[in-house]
């Protein structure tokens, strides 16, 4: 029970990212049927593919609230005295859980049976549920401008990026006509929430960051610039769609395909952006958090590119392992850090000078996997297509060095290392650049038989990136921790952009040169970011 | 390339990749999002006994009842009654009979919108 109150955080977040991103989609479904979608012109296909999408969705936004209400109970059953199971259902949170839980068993009860339109009813429910759990509710100025606005907020990303799943079932069955008019209103639709996503974003951003000083300086800031960069993304390929649209290119079969994959791609960042949303929730507001932020003068100094750190310190320099357990206590013969007698354990010189190696070398490896996939495309080079190789070193590199405390350079052993996070994390991550090294490289040379191997580059981009959002908002705002944290951002805005543009020129039907020029160049601008990474 | 990779047979990877994604997720850690704003007594103070009072301004509305306050530390540990909200960002509690010595204010709060949070807040009595 210990572990699962300590894990309470990370579930919340889970589950709050779920909750977003099905809300999404079942909000997005309603408007896109009542207001995109040509039921007379409707593919039966279409209609079956739509209704099935709606309740699965539906039933997925009711289990996620469900599981959000059943976690919270658990954990103030558990740590409040006094505390009965029923009481839960006297707090706010559960009664708008509960609110969002009621209208999506109705949409996905009755989907087939009602008329589409009394449905707005249930989705509307769903978005002042969701609204209710929000940061809005909770504050204490301007709550009813706040919470205007995160409704408006969560009704336009519905309507545009909830949509997008539904815009690609219509693409891809409907007959030319029904998707050239289906479409056209999706792209209004969209345009219309980008204006009111727009405007609320302004509003809530000045609320809840307040100053210059909280956008750069701040966990809570650093993430909306990132959001802010993704939705930027969003609209260039939006544009891309509109422009074929307007031409009345989506009747023409080529260009039909072309908005088809733009419109994944599209689909993908919305899911991402809704992800760092769901993490932002579980964060005070920069305007919250007046101390420990970063200064510019701080953030540009640790920017300012320095030599990188080539050389190792030794391992016995590094601080001592920190015990986790009375059994590790006895063998490392430290005592457990939150022991009386415990002193606790701060980063020195060796510690930073470690991990400033580990960043420099992965950065230059990184910078080498760039340079040599840019060559690579020069046809004459033909070793150079051997890139993915290097990640193999990478994998070896992470496996070895990022955590000295554990095997096989600490005290403590392969598998009882599993219990530490950031252990856990790390092997996660090479294991990542492993699958990704070996079956870009069969992709590279030719040897894969399996068209879907490609797709592994793109999606571990994608998965990477994401992960490195998602981590970097929990380290407390503390500012050490936050100018590592805009470096890592920096990362995941490129590794997003390398999935996206790799992704593309896979699946668009003529492959423009230039995408593969610009996920290599993500690599090296990875690269150069890792290359010169510091800590102090 | 392209046209081997099938559209159906793209989104039944994409399916699993998003499962594999919320796998992943669960080797992260997150934090809540109560901050305390004000605190009385304020952090590594001294304050004079026997009775204590207690309040705790938070960043966000708070639900007090379902809140508690705990005092940790001297000879003994007592759950503090939060007596009834003034302002809905505030709890507000009496420690009584607290002798001198090293405590600690242990605090969780459910905010409106479902977080819960803990802290702790050290201060001595003479």
């Amino acid at each position: 029970m210990a572990q699962f109150i300590d894990l309470y955080g990370l579930i919340e977040v889970i589950l709050r990212g779920l909750t977003l991103v099905f809300e999404a989609v079942t909000v997005g479904g309603i408007i896109f049927l009542c207001f995109c979608a040509l039921p007379e012109a409707m593919d039966r296909a279409v209609l079956i593919r739509c209704r099935k999408l709606l309740r699965i969705s539906a039933m997925a936004l009711a289990v996620a609230a469900l599981g959000s209400i059943a976690v919270t109970t658990v954990v103030l059953h558990v740590t409040t005295d006094g505390f009965r199971w029923t009481d839960v259902t006297q707090t706010s949170f559960c009664r708008a859980e509960l609110l969002l839980v009621i209208a999506a068993v109705w949409i996905a009860g009755a989907a087939k049976i009602i008329e589409r339109h009394w449905l707005v009813l249930p989705a509307l429910a769903i978005i002042t549920g969701a609204t209710l759990t929000s940061h809005a509710f909770a504050r204490i100025d301007n709550r009813s401008l706040l919470l205007f606005c995160t409704g408006m907020h969560h009704l336009a990303t519905a309507a545009w990026i909830g949509g997008l799943p539904w815009l690609l079932i219509t693409l891809q069955r409907s007959n030319e006509q029904s998707v050239w008019v289906t479409t056209q209103r999706f792209s209004q639709l969209a345009m219309t929430s980008v204006v009111v996503l727009v405007i609320a974003g302004i509003i809530l951003g000045q609320q809840y960051v307040g100053s210059a000083e909280g956008i750069y300086g701040t966990s809570y800031g650093v993430m909306l610039v990132a959001k802010v960069v993704l939705l930027a993304l969003l609209l260039v390929l939006g544009a891309t769609n509109f422009r074929f649209l307007r031409r009345k290119a989506a009747a023409r079969p080529i260009l039909k395909t072309i908005v088809k994959r733009t419109v994944e791609a599209e689909t993908a960042i919305g899911i991402v952006v809704i992800l760092i949303a769901s993490s932002m929730t579980s964060q005070p507001p920069a305007v919250d958090l007046t101390d420990g932020r970063a200064s510019l003068s701080q953030i540009i100094d640790r920017f300012t590119p320095h030599r990188p750190r080539l050389q190792t310190p030794s391992v016995t320099a590094l601080a001592p392992a920190t015990p986790l357990n009375a059994d590790e206590a006895k063998r490392f013969g430290r005592p457990l850090s939150y022991a009386l007698s415990a002193q606790p354990v701060y980063n020195g010189a060796a510690d930073i000078a470690w991990s400033e190696y580990n960043h420099n070398w992965a950065g230059i490896c990184l910078l080498t996997v760039g340079l040599l996939a840019l060559i690579a495309q020069m046809r004459h080079i033909r070793w150079a297509r051997h890139w993915p190789l290097v990640f193999l070193v990478l994998a070896v590199f992470i496996v070895i060095r990022a955590d000295p405390e554990n095997w096989p350079l600490g005290p403590r052993g392969f598998w009882e290392s599993f219990q530490v996070p950031d252990v856990m994390q790390h092997r996660l991550a090479a294991a990542l650049v492993i699958a990704f090294a070996i079956f870009e490289w069969r992709v590279r040379t030719r040897r894969s038989t399996q068209s879907w191997h490609a797709l592994v580059f793109p999606a571990i981009c994608m998965v990477g990136g994401t992960l490195l959002f998602i981590h970097s908002h929990s380290l407390g705002n503390v500012k050490e921790e936050l100018l590592a944290e805009v470096s890592h951002t920096g990362i995941a805005i490129f590794a997003i952009i390398a999935a996206v543009t790799r992704w593309l020129q896979l699946r668009l039907p003529q492959q423009p040169p230039v995408l593969g020029s610009i996920w290599a160049a993500c690599f090296v601008l990875i690269g150069v970011l890792l290359t010169f990474y510091r800590e102090a | 390339m392209n046209a081997r990779l099938g559209t159906n047979r793209v989104y039944r990877y994409a399916r699993k990749l998003g499962v594999f994604l919320i796998c992943l997720l669960a080797a992260l850690s997150a934090s809540g999002h109560a901050i305390l704003k004000e605190c009385l007594p304020a952090p590594h103070s001294i304050v004079s006994g026997p009775d204590v009072t207690i309040r705790l301004r938070f960043n966000s509305r708070i639900d007090a009842v379902h809140s508690r306050l705990y005092l940790n530390g001297g000879p003994h540990s007592q759950q503090i009654e939060v007596a009834e909200q003034s302002a809905p960002d505030t709890l507000v509690g009496q420690a009584k009979a607290v002798t001198a010595g090293e405590y600690r204010i242990q605090w969780q709060v459910l905010a409106v919108d479902g977080h819960i949070t803990r802290g702790e807040v050290p201060f001595t009595v003479r």
